[in-house]
């Protein structure tokens, strides 16, 4: 029977063709299933790159806003430098122009052109120098200017942004990966190896140690970042701006710009004194105190400064009414507000003084009371300091006044001659009282009027009257650098005065009157702008596609794959943090080695050796 | 020994040959041709893995260097890398769907830009590239492999913010900002605005 069997070859073609075909199928599920194990381990590196990548974005991400609020504070704090030195260029213009005129004058009819050409300055100056000195009140002033705000906000925002944007990329790493399709995923950055679990998921910015002195290379120089938005190489926002006025020609006398404008010189000088005060000079800034200018004659006592007074005596010419009266006179005019206390509404009072007011900043000495057109131009001008320190130093001048021919030195306020008057939210205060404010602005009014008789011609006689005007204005309440709790309470102060919420100073330990200072780089961020992310995939688990059914026969066929990549943050043209130019890119898994390092070097040698030995089996099957 | 008769043995050998040549033409030849097939469509689907991977990176630089469309940007560089000497193997499509729709979502003005720019941070884009299946044989259908990848937003730089209109340096935005700074102290002079930026006829800087 076997004899037979092994004798018989019938359907032994159809037996090997069946053998061939198992082993073909064979063969063919390996090559799918192979192809399957592939796909599934490629499409997981696919997920860690970009998972790593989306973390390093966020930080990425972080360090340009920063760099362009840096920028931008670097860009504020240039126009405050420009205005305000352009601001204190201004008196100086106008005494050059009102020397410049009384020589032409001299010299006419020979200067006459010359003389033309500065009344034409002077019908440009004065709207200038007004405009600058309001954009350096409401704008680039220390402390209450809208810049000086705005700069303080983007600190503050930056602050925001350093503490924030890395731990929103630790939370969209792994949001990332599941839209990708992963199980699980997660991201650190490199800040881990140095065991600093505070330092974990914040940018390597930081403000300390920095002072405003940091602006000044980006102020003056410029960088990439600021090539990049147009500036000329080598050239700052702040020099740009010192540059316009340089380009004005500084020879010519004859130049209208050049009494207009400032002498460029005299500009450059209060450019570098506006630098000096940010350090740029190279002296390094007082950190611990601050100067503060006071604006009212409270703050003068407390602090026992000196405030300042001007004296302006006005003069009209002989005139037929006698009617007028002090509040006629007023000369300092609030915006929109209607005169309290008698006199009449401001805009009636302008109108009639064929004065804009709008045109009229609050402190200007610029007469627009009804009276106040018929004031001659203004005789004379003078300051006076008036002392805060001391028993009794109330801060209002001492004036003479004479009592039945003997003569007395009182306080201003103290002068029954005097009006007291205050420019107050609502309008002007008469007799206010030292409980008020008393800012800047509060003046005292005294109104002298003469008469005469005059002959006319037919026999008969006519009275004129003459007023002249004595006015006292408080120009500062002095100024101090204040250190300590006493800057700190300064600003308290201010703030509650302000109704402004202030809940910190702008920058670390200091009050609203220091200069902003830019978020810098610390040392050595590199490990922490590397991003380290581990995928796993896990298929047949919830969400994830199925097994594929030979996993079933195959026992080695992978179903879970777990994959590791390393983003980098960098930024290649400057890391200066006012260059916008913050990238992410994919390099090789170091921190993975260095954690496994690390962790021998504290001791945690055998379950480093696990780990290793975990990972270079799942990176191999 | 007794054999088969001659004309039975002719007729085995002739049905074993028969046989063998229908496992042939009918098995085995179909058999490799399906493994030489998928082995094919497994290489190009790893392909196309390669080009999905290798077009999200390109477009990332790309976007961040502000070139203009870095999707087509990408597609150039990544067909002549993946697929060189085909003709027009590879599409990458890019969706920012979600940024564009917190942008959408704003109100015409003059934040807009400063919303987009937001929409922009905080939005991702869905990578999708479609690779031509090339038909060895001529029998299959040609229909495209597609594969998608979801990436996170921008990351802000000068430059791309700058192609996308998001500089928050424009006039239109805190440019616009700066010009109502000046507007609180009524003044509108160029001399005062440009050394805070909004500069006119700088050289472009970015790609």
């Amino acid at each position: 029977m076997i004899r037979r069997l092994h004798k018989d070859e019938s359907a032994q073609v159809s037996f090997l063709a069946l053998a061939a075909s198992l082993v073909l199928v064979g063969l063919m599920a390996m090559i799918i299933n192979t192809s399957d194990v592939v796909r599934h381990r490629i499409h997981n590196q696919e997920v860690a790159d970009v998972t790593a990548l989306a973390a390093a974005t966020w930080s990425a991400r972080g360090l340009n806003t920063i760099a362009m609020l840096n920028v931008l504070n670097a860009k504020l704090l240039s126009m405050t430098v420009i205005v305000n030195a352009a601001n204190r260029t201004m008196p100086v213009t106008r005494k050059i122009l009102a020397l410049s005129t009384a020589a032409a004058t001299a010299c006419t009819p020979f200067c006459t052109p010359w003389l033309f050409l500065l009344e034409g300055q002077a019908i440009l100056l004065e709207p200038l120098a007004a405009g600058l000195q309001a954009m350096e009140q409401s704008v680039t002033r220390n402390c209450s200017g809208v810049a000086w705000k705005v700069m303080k906000g983007l600190q503050k925002a930056s602050d925001a942004v350093g503490q924030t944007f890395g731990r929103i990329g630790y939370l969209e790493a792994p949001a990332i990966a599941a839209r990708n399709g992963a199980s699980s995923a997660f991201a650190v950055d490199g800040s881990m190896l140095e065991g600093s679990l505070t330092e974990v998921g914040k940018l390597p910015v930081s403000t300390t140690d920095r002072t405003p002195a940091d602006f000044c290379a980006a102020m003056k120089s410029g960088g990439p970042g600021f090539v990049m938005q147009g500036y000329t190489d080598g050239e700052g926002p702040a020099e740009h701006g010192r540059g316009i006025w340089s380009d004005l020609d500084p020879i010519s006398v004859l130049n209208p710009a050049f009494a207009t404008l400032g002498s460029p010189w005299i500009f450059d000088g209060f450019y570098s004194s506006e630098m000096t005060r940010l350090g740029c000079d190279g002296s390094t800034p007082d950190k611990e105190g601050q100067k503060v200018e006071f604006s009212t004659l409270p703050q003068c006592r407390e602090h026992d400064v000196t405030a300042t007074w001007a004296l302006y005596e006005d003069e009209t010419d002989w005139l037929v009414d006698g009617s007028l009266d002090e509040y006629d006179f007023i000369a300092w005019v609030p915006r929109d507000v209607d005169l309290e206390g008698g006199g009449d509404a401001i805009e009636t009072a302008a109108a009639a003084a064929g004065v804009d007011v709008d045109d009229v900043p609050p402190v200007t000495h610029t007469p627009t009371g009804v009276g106040a057109r018929e004031l001659m131009r203004q005789q004379r001008k003078r300051t006076m300091p008036a002392s805060c320190a001391g028993r009794g130093r109330t801060g209002y001048p001492i004036v003479e006044h004479t009592v039945a021919g003997d003569l007395f030195f009182l306080s201003l306020r103290d002068h029954p001659e005097f009006t007291h008057f205050e420019v107050g939210e609502t309008g002007f205060h008469e007799g206010a009282s030292t409980d008020r404010s008393e800012a800047t602005g509060t003046y005292f009014l005294r109104v002298n009027k003469t008469e005469r008789e005059v002959a006319l011609e037919g026999g008969s006689t006519r009275t004129e009257y003459k007023y002249r005007l004595d006015s006292w204005v408080l120009v500062d309440a002095g100024e101090k650098t204040l250190e300590g709790d006493e800057l700190k309470e300064y600003y308290e102060e201010q703030a509650e005065r302000e109704g402004v919420t202030d809940d910190g100073p702008v920058s670390s330990g200091e009050g609203c009157g220091t200069f902003p200072v830019p978020h810098l780089l610390v040392e050595e961020p590199e490990d922490k702008l590397r991003f380290f992310a581990v995928v796993n995939h896990g298929l047949g688990e919830s969400g994830q596609p199925p097994k594929p059914f030979w996993s079933n026969y195959f026992s080695v066929s992978p179903t879970t794959f777990t994959s590791f990549s390393q983003a980098q943050v960098y930024n290649d043209l400057s890391t200066d943090m006012f260059t916008q130019d913050w990238r992410v890119r994919l390099e090789r898994v170091t921190l993975l080695e260095r954690a496994l390092e690390r962790a021998g070097e504290l001791g945690l040698g055998s379950i480093a050796s696990t780990a290793s030995s975990v990972i270079t089996t799942v990176n191999n099957h | 020994m007794r054999t088969a008769p001659k004309s039975l043995q002719n007729r085995q050998a002739g049905s074993a040959a028969l046989e063998s040549l229908m496992l042939l033409v009918f098995l085995i030849i179909p058999l490799w041709g399906l493994i030489f097939t998928m082995g094919y469509l497994g290489i190009r689907v790893q392909q196309t893995h390669e080009a999905l991977s290798l077009s999200t990176y390109t477009f990332l630089l790309e976007r961040e260097a502000g070139t203009d469309n870095p999707a087509s940007s990408a597609q150039g560089t990544v067909s002549g890398s993946v697929f060189p000497g085909e003709t027009s193997p590879l599409q990458v499509h890019v969706n920012d769907t979600e940024a564009n729709a917190v942008a959408d979502q704003m109100p015409e003005g003059e934040l807009q830009t400063l919303q987009k720019l937001m929409g922009s941070v905080s939005g991702r884009s869905n990578i999708a590239v479609s690779v031509t299946r090339e038909d060895p044989i001529g029998d299959f259908d040609t229909n495209p492999i597609r594969r998608a990848m979801v990436i996170g937003g921008a990351t802000g730089t000068y430059c791309q913010m700058q192609d996308e209109s998001l500089n928050p340096f424009a006039a239109g935005d805190v440019g616009g900002a700066a010009m109502a700074l000046i507007g609180i102290a009524g003044m509108g002079s160029d001399y005062i605005l440009a050394p805070f930026g909004g500069l006119s006829g700088g050289e472009a800087k970015c790609d």
